[in-house]
């Protein structure tokens, strides 16, 4: 199983990530910096040469129950085909409602209705681009509006109507459980491991609500991934049973990059320690001890992408 | 191409929308949140829910939302600008352009 480490292209990572590329399994780009720019696109199919890469949208606005903007889908058809990435993904968000544009990624009410027209946007996106999206978890800072059920309800019954992929973000994950009183481990065993295939990992910070005494914590890919999101990530590889593609971001306060390839390192040796662990649970004798002593156990052995 | 949804799930999202980047309607929605879901054409049950709406993540999101766009209307000026400088920047290069335009 060959799980591959990769970070987010930005242009203020360039030449960081150009002399570094021994130590970067893959890169993901934003397909809106390269819907207006032949020459970008050009730079971007000669990096794919070099390294794989994989395409993430942020305007589709999937997660919507008006039906997906033709044009906006044709130009991911067109990128996704001149590129030939590795993979293609977008957000399970609204982006917009009519003449309005909200700016960033919305949560939808999680309904039945959202379930059901998502997944149908998601079938026209396949049909269209000729390959079937990863689809990605947001943050949100509100809890979604009028909601009849909780996320991880929604993303399985979404991820089952569409019968999609989900590009896992642990930090979402990890900052809605937090926000909004669910436990993060929980959420994740909730989720249906057999359909993820890439997963993001970023940080944050806990924002105050103003007048209130209440507190956030706001996804702002501007920090390094906190402890708890490389324990959802070794969790989430002892229990996946597909090879990950796993995508550090960072939009801002950019460190040094010898700071991020260590968080590369890091991501990767969380992988280790999932896929000893599920290798050490697949062993019949293993699987009479309590859980928690078996994932101990197997901590200290085992190989990198076994 | 989609599928069409339920009217009110469309009136819901353009609700949303519409309280997430217009703070007088929102200030609207704060004030009496059942009677502006109602007017904006919402179901029974969605104007029970957004009564019990959470507060503080709308004022959170909005203000989130809020800097996002600014950010990307300042990025979308400065790449213009960037556009018309690099246009200039390479023109200038041109010797029948310098001649014409700088009087060398």
């Amino acid at each position: 199983m060959q799980d591959l480490v990769g970070m987010g292209w930005r242009p203020e990572l360039a030449t960081g990530i150009l002399s570094n590329l021994d130590r970067i399994d893959v890169l993901e780009v934003i397909a809106e910096d390269y819907y207006e720019t032949p020459a970008g696109v050009s730079a971007l199919k000669s990096l794919a040469r070099q390294v794989p890469v994989a395409i993430h949208g942020v305007s589709l606005g999937m997660a919507s129950v008006s039906p997906v903007d033709c044009k906006r889908l044709e130009k991911m058809a067109r990128l996704v085909d001149r590129v030939q990435p590795e993979s293609w993904s977008e957000h399970l968000a609204f982006v917009r409602a009519g003449d309005i544009e909200i700016g960033h990624l919305a949560a939808p009410p999680m309904t039945s209705d959202t379930v059901e027209n998502t997944a149908a946007n998601l079938a026209a996106a396949r049909a269209l681009v000729g390959l079937s999206p990863l689809t990605e978890n947001i943050a949100t800072l509100i809890y979604p509006p009028a909601s009849d059920r909780d996320e991880p309800a929604w993303l399985c019954e979404t991820m089952t109507a569409a019968d999609g992929g989900l590009l896992l973000d642990l930090h979402n994950l990890f900052a809605n459980s937090i926000n909004f009183g669910l436990y993060p481990r929980e959420f994740l065993a909730r989720l249906p491991a057999h359909r993820i295939h890439g997963v993001h990992i970023s940080g944050g910070q806990w924002i105050d609500a103003g007048d209130t005494a209440q507190r956030r914590i706001l996804d702002d890919h501007r920090h390094d991934p906190p402890d708890p999101v490389y324990e959802l990530l070794a969790e989430l590889a002892s229990q996946c049973p597909n090879p990950l593609t796993v995508i550090l971001e960072r939009d801002g306060d950019y460190p040094p990059m010898e700071h991020l390839l260590a968080q590369l390192d890091r991501a990767r040796g969380a992988l280790r320690r999932g896929r000893a662990a599920s290798r050490a649970l697949s062993i019949p004798s293993s699987s009479m001890l309590p859980r928690a002593r078996t994932q101990g156990d197997a901590r200290g052995g085992g190989g990198f992408n076994g | 191409m989609g599928k069409t949804a339920p009217v009110h799930s469309l009136n819901l999202e353009q609700f949303l929308a519409t309280i997430y980047v217009d703070p007088v309607a929102r200030a609207r929605f704060l004030a009496s949140p059942e009677a502006e879901a109602s007017r904006a054409g919402l179901s029974e049950q969605q104007c029970l829910k957004l009564k019990e709406i959470d507060f503080t993540g709308l004022e959170m999101a909005s203000r989130s939302f809020a800097r996002k766009r600014a950010s990307k209307q300042a990025a979308s000026a400065s790449s213009d600008s960037g556009w018309w400088l690099r246009l200039l920047s390479n023109l200038s290069r041109q010797k029948w352009f310098a001649q014409i335009f700088f009087s060398v």
